[in-house]
């Protein structure tokens, strides 16, 4: 689980160029959109391409669960552990 | 046809400033083969790391105050667009792999204008052309003719890098290049130069092969008011009666 989360951190920064953020600076239990890491729309489309390519998971667009997993690295933690 | 330009912005291959420009257009200095991409000083920081090379470099020569702060219509050039990105995204579809929204959202040929309206609160109209090799020209025939009808300062923003290796047998190596001037149909105090712009009834084609950008470049800083011809158009520098 703990690699699973610097992994996730690290396709974070990667997949959406965060020059000036080291994994360390992402809280797990924080939100990643909005308030938190400060993410906005676009980059929760890049991203759930980049976790759907990396850990081979289907994501539903419209879900209102969908939010919920993408809330913080917990939760998608959660979601791909699940999947 | 006349306008004048109260500011220019030029950025090439790295040469950004009056007097390297100056010395480049005077052949005391030639183009390096690299360059540092540079990144809009304006530009939110959050932002920044959507940007591309294409769009920091038009975006970095954009920052003039004018053209940040007057709300004045932008007129943007490009004949290739943001290329480098496009062929990325061409390669991934013929792969079959799912399109990075972030890159195919800002491909499309009136990104760059977008991305400065945003950053700027820019409200006013905006009008992207490519026009092929005649790009340069012709986005000053557009930015010339609105900045006559509207009688308001506009902006003109061109800019074009060198094709990516997929499509070197279309086009020959060309530096990065890019030009951003405020344009006014007044001749007021402070006017850099005026543009006359005349019909090339003749199509008496310039010996010059440098693409007319360059030649307009070259001929700014080395304040040179020889006409320029291409395709449609003759187009002179006159740096004495524009202020």
């Amino acid at each position: 689980m703990t690699d699973l989360k610097a992994t996730l951190k690290s396709l974070i920064i990667e997949t959406l160029d965060l020059e000036d953020i080291s994994p360390e600076d992402i809280v797990d239990s924080e939100p990643l959109f909005g308030e938190g890491l400060g993410l906005d729309s676009i980059d929760a489309l890049e991203l759930g391409l980049a976790i759907k390519k990396t850990f081979d998971v289907k994501i539903e667009a419209n879900s209102e669960k969908t939010k919920e997993h993408f809330y913080s690295i917990n939760n998608l933690v959660l979601f791909i552990e699940q999947n | 046809m006349k306008v004048y330009i109260k500011n220019i912005n030029v950025w090439l291959q790295g040469l950004d400033n009056s007097l390297s420009l100056t010395s480049w257009a005077n052949n005391e200095l030639k183009l390096a083969e690299d360059f540092i991409i540079p990144k809009p000083q304006y530009y939110p920081k959050g932002q920044l790391r959507r940007l591309s090379p294409f769009s920091k470099i038009a975006l970095h020569c954009l920052d003039i105050p004018a053209a940040l702060s007057q709300n004045l219509p932008l007129i943007f050039a490009s004949q290739h667009g943001d290329l480098a990105k496009t062929i990325t995204l061409i390669k991934d579809a013929a792969l079959g792999e799912d399109l990075s929204p972030t890159k195919f959202a800002l491909s499309v040929h009136n990104a760059t204008s977008g991305l400065f309206s945003i950053a700027t609160n820019n409200t006013a109209a905006t009008t992207t052309i490519s026009a092929g090799a005649n790009t340069f020209f012709e986005g000053l025939i557009e930015a010339s003719m609105q900045c006559q009808q509207t009688n308001t300062q506009v902006i003109y923003s061109y800019c074009d890098l060198d094709v990516p290796e997929e499509y070197r047998q279309f086009e020959q190596e060309k530096p990065a290049r890019c030009i951003t001037m405020i344009l006014s149909s007044k001749r007021e105090n402070h006017n850099l130069a005026a543009i006359d712009i005349a019909l090339n009834n003749a199509k008496a084609d310039s010996e010059n092969t440098s693409p007319a950008e360059l030649s307009f470049i070259r001929h700014f800083y080395s304040k040179n008011n020889q006409t320029i011809a291409s395709g449609n158009y003759l187009i002179s520098l006159d740096f004495k009666s524009c202020s």
